[in-house]
């Protein structure tokens, strides 16, 4: 009866102790506690790594000392209620919130090892790099075919017009709108449905070939099949680019991502496998968000 | 013992998940009632009473049935994630044990049936000995299972799972005994095949009352003990 008894200690310890998570191994450069966070802040094939990141607005601090890395090929969820932080933190990771007046980020985060706060980094390329996909749909007032065209045209990604073109037909076949608007792209961007317009944005986004797309809340305004089909298009695009996905919907976490990170009052409270996330969170407060006890 | 489907935003999810907690005690208690008389009418060699746990079989199939679309109903509308999830599966799991011990009540009776309604001599009475005592052990368990499921209590969980040789052990040294009254008289074989039946049933329904302490440990603790190897 050993491994019963074994059993019942393990999990008096797992349910009333929080574990810190595991620290830091020895090929990454510096080491740190990592606070409060249960679970595995860090990963293997690491894309981007944040390390310590605080975000202050003026005197009022909205994230404290968070530690993730978003690993390569990987959608990471960030959920949590309304002011936990998690658009705040998002933005950090392609430096939007340098456009904030007042707004100051401590701590490190790394792509690819490069420290994209060094005074030295130009945020244009950076901002191809690390892309942005937001809650509405914001296509230039400009056609469908010149709102895809604009970002490698300017960042000098294409030689000819022949190239700009094929660069134009994969962006809207990857974003899986190329049969819906082959035929009208010349017409403005505007004139698309939402969904559509969303999946626009996207093409956009990937047509400057980014390493990291960043998607905050994605399909709030869109309807259950324009949702959908934006949640294919990012299992595909998983294959190719890293996602962080910031998203109020809880069941679209589950469906879309690999990771999950529950955020609470400006804290990374727990990260894990979403599967474990949604069936046995570690942490109180994620299982009261989740459940929908969350006060 | 804290209650885990208390506390939603939505105050009627609650009353949905305690209304599963309900089912599975009611149709516990429905089982559990099956599995006494079916015991009573053997020792008590009460034929009607044997007839009246065959003839209430179907009642347990119901609470199934209506178990199971009160379960897939509220997996379809509330989407349950973390420990009402664990509740729901445990609960749905529960149902299904509950309505096997509900089988093997109907086939001890049966098997009753057999033994005492036949035409011809009685068996033994030192024969029925082992059906009095693996009976006493079968409602015992399962008596401690539905308590572990009223209360959501850990600890008695643990303790049941630790008695779960007591009925294996049990019916070994009864299978013994009936081989040597066999080897004694072989004309004691028919009966002693109906009674190793009976008091494998019993035993069945000790392990499904073992099942039921693990599914509770597993919406409590969020980790899966079942078939775990002994060292």
């Amino acid at each position: 009866m050993n491994s019963l008894l074994e059993l019942k200690t393990a999990m008096r310890d797992e349910r009333t102790e929080v574990k810190p998570a595991k620290r830091l191994g020895t090929n990454v450069s510096f080491d740190r506690d990592y606070g409060d966070t249960v679970g595995e802040v860090t990963a293997s094939n690491a894309r981007m790594v944040c390390r310590d990141v605080n975000v202050f607005y003026g005197p009022k601090q909205a994230i404290h000392g968070v530690n993730l890395d978003i690993g390569r090929n990987e959608v990471i969820a960030l959920i949590g209620p309304s002011g936990c932080g998690k658009s705040t933190f998002i933005r950090c990771l392609n430096r939007m919130n340098d456009t904030i007046v007042g707004c100051r980020v401590t701590g490190s985060i790394q792509l690819d090892g490069q420290d994209i706060y060094d005074p030295q980094m130009d945020v244009v390329p950076l901002r191809a790099q690390i892309g942005m996909v937001f809650q509405k749909p914001n296509p230039f007032p400009k056609s469908i075919y010149e709102n895809v065209a604009y970002g490698p045209r300017i960042h000098g990604l294409t030689q000819n017009k022949a190239e700009l073109e094929e660069v134009v037909e994969n962006s809207l076949r990857r974003a899986g709108l190329w049969d819906e608007v082959k035929d009208s792209l010349d017409q403005p961007g505007t004139s698309l449905s939402g969904g559509q317009q969303q999946r626009l944005c996207i093409a956009r986004t990937i047509a400057v070939n980014p390493e990291v797309i960043l998607m905050d809340e994605p399909c709030s305004a869109l309807d259950p099949i324009a949702t959908a089909r934006i949640e294919q298009l990012i299992d595909e695009l998983r294959m190719q680019f890293t996602i962080a996905i910031v998203t109020h919907s809880m069941q679209q976490a589950a469906r879309v991502s690999q990771r999950t990170a529950y955020f609470h009052l400006g804290k990374l409270i727990e990260v894990g496998e979403t599967a474990q996330v949604f069936t046995n969170p570690r942490h109180q407060l994620t299982e009261d968000y989740i459940t929908g006890r969350f006060g | 013992m804290s209650v885990p489907r208390e506390g939603h935003i939505v105050r009627r999810y609650d009353g949905e998940l305690s209304h599963l907690h309900y089912l599975v005690l009611e149709m516990g208690a429905l089982a559990l009632t099956q599995v006494k008389d079916a015991r009573d009418a053997l020792c008590d060699r009460d034929l009607t009473l044997a007839q009246r746990v065959i003839a209430r079989e179907k009642d347990v199939d119901a609470c199934e049935l209506r178990a199971d679309s009160e379960i897939v109903q509220l997996i379809a509308l509330r989407t349950p994630v973390g420990s009402d999830l664990r509740l729901v599966f445990a609960v749905s799991k529960s149902i299904t044990d509950l309505e096997r011990v509900g089988d093997e009540a109907a086939r001890i009776a049966n098997l009753g049936l057999q033994l005492l309604g036949s035409e011809g001599a009685d068996p033994n009475p030192v024969l029925l000995h082992d059906i009095a005592s693996m009976g006493a052990l079968a409602v015992g368990q399962l008596e401690n299972a539905l308590r572990v499921v009223d209360r959501w209590d850990r600890n008695l969980a643990e303790d049941l799972l630790e008695a779960h040789e007591e009925l294996d052990f049990e019916f070994q040294a009864a299978f013994r005994r009936l081989v040597t009254f066999i080897m004694q008289d072989p004309r004691n074989i028919g009966f002693a095949v109906n009674i190793v039946l009976i008091i494998k049933a019993f035993e069945r329904i000790g392990e499904h009352a073992q099942n039921l302490a693990e599914y509770v440990l597993y919406q409590i603790a969020g980790r899966d003990i079942r078939h775990r190897v002994e060292p």
